[in-house]
Formats: structure tokens, C-alpha cells, sequence
């Protein structure tokens, strides 16, 4: 793993782990709110929500992937290599396709407004555009060791 | 057709080592670019975003924060002592105690993995000391685990409820009696087998003890109380229920017993993000085969495919059992259950196998997938805790796995079993 690769996961990480403590403290605020205060914060719910895609998708870029690795560890060495630098590409291809479904989806959604928090729903798609972009750099800082194993 | 390209590329992406959250939007992708040409692929986007943005699906996060902050807590030991004053005077004494402290615990997180790392981490070395073999004493911690998503709460059985819309209340108690069944049988099996192997027991220190480890214990065990009792009593719901056992437990690790650190407490977000975000890819990855499969009525074809094999719903039953059994071995649980669920679901209701009965019979049988080679995950992590070759590990597993699967045969074929507590509790 090079440098920039460790420090792409670290930003994630860190991103990530202070996403999940608002989700969290969101959560909790609005039960005590509730039994506390005996109101409620009609805004939580939305900001909550999308907090919590936020974390997930700019998390997935430092999460093990879950996968099926058996059939592929049972490969001679070097079709191995050919194997896994082929399903890197295709993740790639797909990681590009979403970045660019995401930026479409900013575009149809920028008139469409949260009606609690009242900001634009772009703010959710916008989430899966940065996180894309993050495993778009993921990817290709991957496929250099990938292209060596091949090439080994 | 559909459903051979769906399927059938799905199998073949994951089978070439594809991250299963991606051979799910492939095999979406190469079906929609055959079967539905002109659909505009800002679709794929938007499906993936809109199946992870749930409410309900938050409480899967805060519940694996709340089994990490447990872990890194303090918490696990005070438990494991107050179990072992309780029952580590019956031959085979520590193995009792890794059972009983595997059901407390599992009131507290909904995942086998963090079950299995927090018996694990403090039962094998114990049990080494003992005189236990290390191996047997993997072998009951990882099967052990597998009580942790059954006993509520359980993150499997959130996700489930949210796919096939059903109370995630009833779910989690549903799992109550098959949880306390696998419990006292894993327990009957560590007396038999310490019998004839003559392990140990400790001695009976006394009602004494058991009332002060039980105080020392019980800001840890008021943590299920509090969760189940605020479900089921609707004091909150499951996602509230998640933050405030992290809440709980942050709490009873800072302040009563001391020993959460800036460091853990990072290294539990990191890890209850990270574990988030491998299934929350999956989540959303499906919530486009989900519309897929209905836009181009593919549960239909799955259903008459499935009842043209069978109509009984025995017969059925046992055909999603050997079906989930397989897939268990080369698949984790959870994608598992995602891809699926929504495929086998229709044909079971049209058989009036009850949702939640068959939410139940799958769970199990997944999570009984995780200590079957060759890709049981808690075999390996057990057998690396414990420094002992897997196959080893597995050997001792055996008499334990077949209690699994006779509590599983039992679920499946007592309705009861998982459906009484729900009724009489919540009703309906």
C-alpha cells in the first residue's frame, strides 16, 4: 500500500467515525427531546438520514469489501492476477457509471427541497458523487499493484 | 430468461472474486442493458441511494457500535465473572460459563462476529489455563456466537424486517425461545462431553458471590433489559433502541468501570463504520434488484419455478434450508440473506409459511453458515485467537453444529417455536 492509498483511508476512516458519532447523538437528542423536553425535532429525522448515507457511502471507501474469495484463491498464480485485475476493472467501470448517475441525479433533484431541514435533495445524491470519486481514487491507486502482479 | 441473466451473472461476478455489492450492479446493469435498453443509467444511482437512506437500517450501525463499545468496555469481563459464579461449579465449568455469558452478551449486540470476538478474547485464554484443549474451546465460543443475531437484538433480523416489511419487534421476539433452546443444549452437549473427557469444575463459591459479581455486573446486564424492554414496552423504537445502548454502554465503560480510552473508543467507530459500510453496499446494491426483479416480474418466475418443484410446504421448507445451508458456506450471511430473501419470499407466502417463521428458519441456518467450512468466518477467527489449525477447530465444532441444526430442523418444522412469543406478547 503506498502513501497515498494510507492516507486516503485514514481521511475515510476518520470522515466516517465522526459521521457516525452526529448519527448517534442525532438519535439520542431526539429521545430525549422527546421524553425530556416533551417535544419533538421535526428536522432530526431528515439530517439523521442523510448523516447516515454520508458515513456509509464515504466509509465503503476503507471497508473490506465483502466478497467470495475461495474459487479465486484455487487459481494458478498468474491467472489469479488476470482475474482479480479484470474484476478491479469492471469494479471501476461501475464506480464511473454511479459517479455519473450521481451527478445526473444532483442535476434532476436541485428543486426538490427536504420540507423539514429545507435544502435541496441534491445534498443526498451529492453523497454518492464524493464517495464515488473516493473509490474512483481507490481503484486506480489499487490497479498499479494489480497490473504489476500480472506482469510479475 | 430474466432471471437466468440476473442470477446467473450474479453467481458468476461473485464467483470471480467481484465484491458482491458490485456483482449485484453488474448483473443489473448487463439484465437492464439487455432486457430494458433506453432506461436511463442515472437509475443505478439513484436506487443504491435510496436503499440505504431508511431510518430503520441506522439501527444496524448503532448496533455494531454498541457490541464494539462493549468490547473495547470492559463490559464482556464483568459478565463472563458474574457466569461463571452462576454455573462454573457443573463439570466442564468455563464451558457452561462460555455459553451462559454468549446468551447475556447476545442481549447486547446483534452480531455473531463481535459475540464471537468477545467470548473469544476472554474464554479461550481462561479455558487454556484450565486445562481445556484450545481448539474445544474455540469450537464453543464460535458455535456459541451463533445465538448472538437469534437473542435480540440482532441485525440480521433488522434487515430482514425491512425487506419483507414486517415488525422488527415481532422479529426479535421470535428469536427469544430458538436462542434459549440452543442455549441449554449447547450446555447439555459441554456436560456430556466434559463428562466423558473428565474436564474440569470449579468450585460453588456461594450465593455471596454470585450477588456481588452480579452488582459488580449489572450496569452491564441492565443493557438488554433496557433495549428489549424500550422495544417491546414502545418506549422507542429499534433505531433509538441502538443509540441508547451505545449511549448505555459508552456510559457504563467511562464512568462505573473505567477503561474506555480516546484510542478504543476511535477504534470502535472506525470499526462499527467500516462493518456498516460493507453491508450497507450490498443494501443498496439490492435495493436496485429489488425494483428490477419486480419491474420485470422475476419473484413470479421464481415462485412458479419453485412451486412447480414443490408444493408442500414442508417439502419447501426443507428445499430452503439445504438451499440457504450451501450458500452459507461460500457466502457471509448477510449479503446472503439480501440477494436471497426477496427471491425465495413470494413462493413461501403463496405456500402460507408465515414471514416471520420463515425469517426465522433463514437467520438460523445463515448464521449456522458462519462455523461451516470452507468459509465459516468464525471458525477462522476463533481458531486465530486460540492459535489452532482450522481443521482442528472444525473437528470440535462438530457436536455443536449438529445441536444447531436440530434446533433449526425444530424451528422449521414448529411453527410455534418462533411465532408463539410474538403473539402472545405483541399480538396478531
Amino acid at each position: 500500500m503506498n502513501r497515498f492509498e494510507t492516507w486516503l483511508i485514514r481521511f475515510a476512516d476518520v470522515t466516517s467515525a465522526a459521521l457516525l458519532t452526529v448519527v448517534a447523538l442525532l438519535v439520542c437528542a431526539q429521545v430525549l427531546v422527546r421524553y425530556v423536553l416533551g417535544g419533538s425535532l421535526v428536522w432530526s429525522e431528515e439530517l439523521t438520514r442523510l448523516t447516515f448515507v454520508w458515513m456509509v457511502l464515504v466509509a465503503a471507501t476503507s471497508a473490506q469489501p465483502m466478497r467470495v474469495e475461495i474459487f479465486v484463491d484455487m487459481l494458478p498464480k498468474r491467472s489469479r492476477a488476470v482475474v482479480r485485475l479484470l474484476a478491479d476493472l469492471l469494479v471501476l467501470a461501475l464506480t464511473l457509471l454511479l459517479a455519473y448517475g450521481a451527478w445526473g441525479m444532483m442535476d434532476l433533484t436541485q428543486f426538490d427541497i427536504y420540507p423539514a431541514l429545507a435544502i435541496s435533495v441534491r445534498w443526498l445524491h451529492a453523497a454518492l458523487f464524493v464517495a464515488s470519486i473516493l473509490w474512483v481514487l481507490r481503484c486506480v491507486a489499487n490497479l498499479a499493484a494489480r497490473f504489476r502482479e500480472v506482469t510479475a | 430468461m430474466t432471471l437466468l441473466v440476473l442470477i446467473g451473472g450474479l453467481v458468476a461476478l461473485s464467483l470471480f472474486g467481484v465484491p458482491l455489492a458490485f456483482a449485484i450492479l453488474g448483473a443489473c446493469v448487463a439484465t437492464i442493458l439487455i432486457f430494458r435498453p433506453g432506461l436511463p443509467l442515472e437509475l443505478v444511482a439513484q436506487h443504491v441511494v435510496s436503499g440505504i437512506d431508511n431510518f430503520p437500517l441506522i439501527a444496524v450501525a448503532l448496533f455494531l457500535l454498541a457490541g464494539e463499545l462493549m468490547n473495547s468496555g470492559g463490559i464482556t469481563r464483568r459478565i463472563v465473572e458474574f457466569a461463571a459464579t452462576l454455573v462454573g461449579h457443573i463439570r466442564g465449568g468455563l464451558g457452561h460459563v462460555t455459553v451462559l455469558g454468549s446468551m447475556i452478551i447476545s442481549g447486547i449486540s446483534g452480531s455473531a462476529v463481535a459475540d464471537a470476538a468477545a467470548t473469544g478474547s476472554v474464554m479461550v485464554p481462561a479455558m487454556k489455563r484450565a486445562g481445556y484443549p484450545p481448539a474445544f474451546s474455540a469450537a464453543l465460543c464460535g458455535t456459541a456466537a451463533v445465538m448472538g443475531p437469534i437473542i435480540p437484538p440482532s441485525i440480521p433480523m433488522v434487515i430482514y424486517a425491512i425487506q419483507v416489511e414486517v415488525s422488527v419487534g415481532k422479529m426479535f421476539v421470535a428469536g427469544i425461545l430458538p436462542g434459549i433452546l440452543m442455549g441449554v443444549l449447547l450446555m447439555v452437549t459441554v456436560w456430556l462431553i466434559s463428562r466423558k473427557r473428565d474436564y474440569p469444575f470449579g468450585r460453588w463459591g456461594g450465593f455471596g458471590a454470585v450477588v456481588t459479581t452480579f452488582f459488580a455486573a449489572s450496569a452491564a446486564l441492565a443493557t438488554p433489559v433496557i433495549i428489549l424492554g424500550g422495544i417491546l414496552g414502545g418506549v422507542f423504537t429499534v433505531t433509538e433502541a441502538g443509540a441508547i445502548a451505545c449511549a448505555y454502554c459508552l456510559i457504563v465503560a467511562v464512568l462505573v468501570y473505567r477503561q474506555m480510552t480516546w484510542r478504543s473508543l476511535g477504534e470502535a467507530l472506525v470499526n462499527a463504520a467500516r462493518g456498516t459500510a460493507a453491508v450497507m453496499l450490498i443494501v443498496g446494491a439490492s435495493g436496485l434488484m429489488g425494483w428490477l426483479i419486480s419491474d420485470l416480474q422475476i419473484n413470479k418466475q421464481a415462485a412458479r419455478l419453485l412451486l412447480d418443484l414443490t408444493t408442500n410446504p414442508e417439502a419447501f421448507l426443507l428445499l430452503i434450508n439445504v438451499f440457504f445451508l450451501v450458500v452459507g458456506m461460500f457466502m457471509d450471511p448477510l449479503a446472503a440473506l439480501i440477494v436471497f430473501v426477496p427471491i425465495f419470499l413470494p413462493a413461501a407466502v403463496a405456500l402460507g409459511v408465515d414471514p416471520i417463521h420463515f425469517g426465522l428458519v433463514v437467520v438460523i441456518n445463515l448464521m449456522i453458515g458462519l462455523c461451516t467450512p470452507p468459509v465459516g468466518y468464525l471458525i477462522y477467527l476463533m481458531a486465530n485467537v486460540a492459535k489452532e489449525p482450522p481443521h482442528r477447530v472444525i473437528r470440535e465444532s462438530l457436536p455443536f453444529l449438529g445441536v444447531l441444526l436440530l434446533v433449526l430442523a425444530a424451528v422449521t418444522y414448529v411453527p410455534a417455536l418462533s411465532l408463539a412469543l410474538p403473539k402472545l406478547l405483541l399480538g396478531g
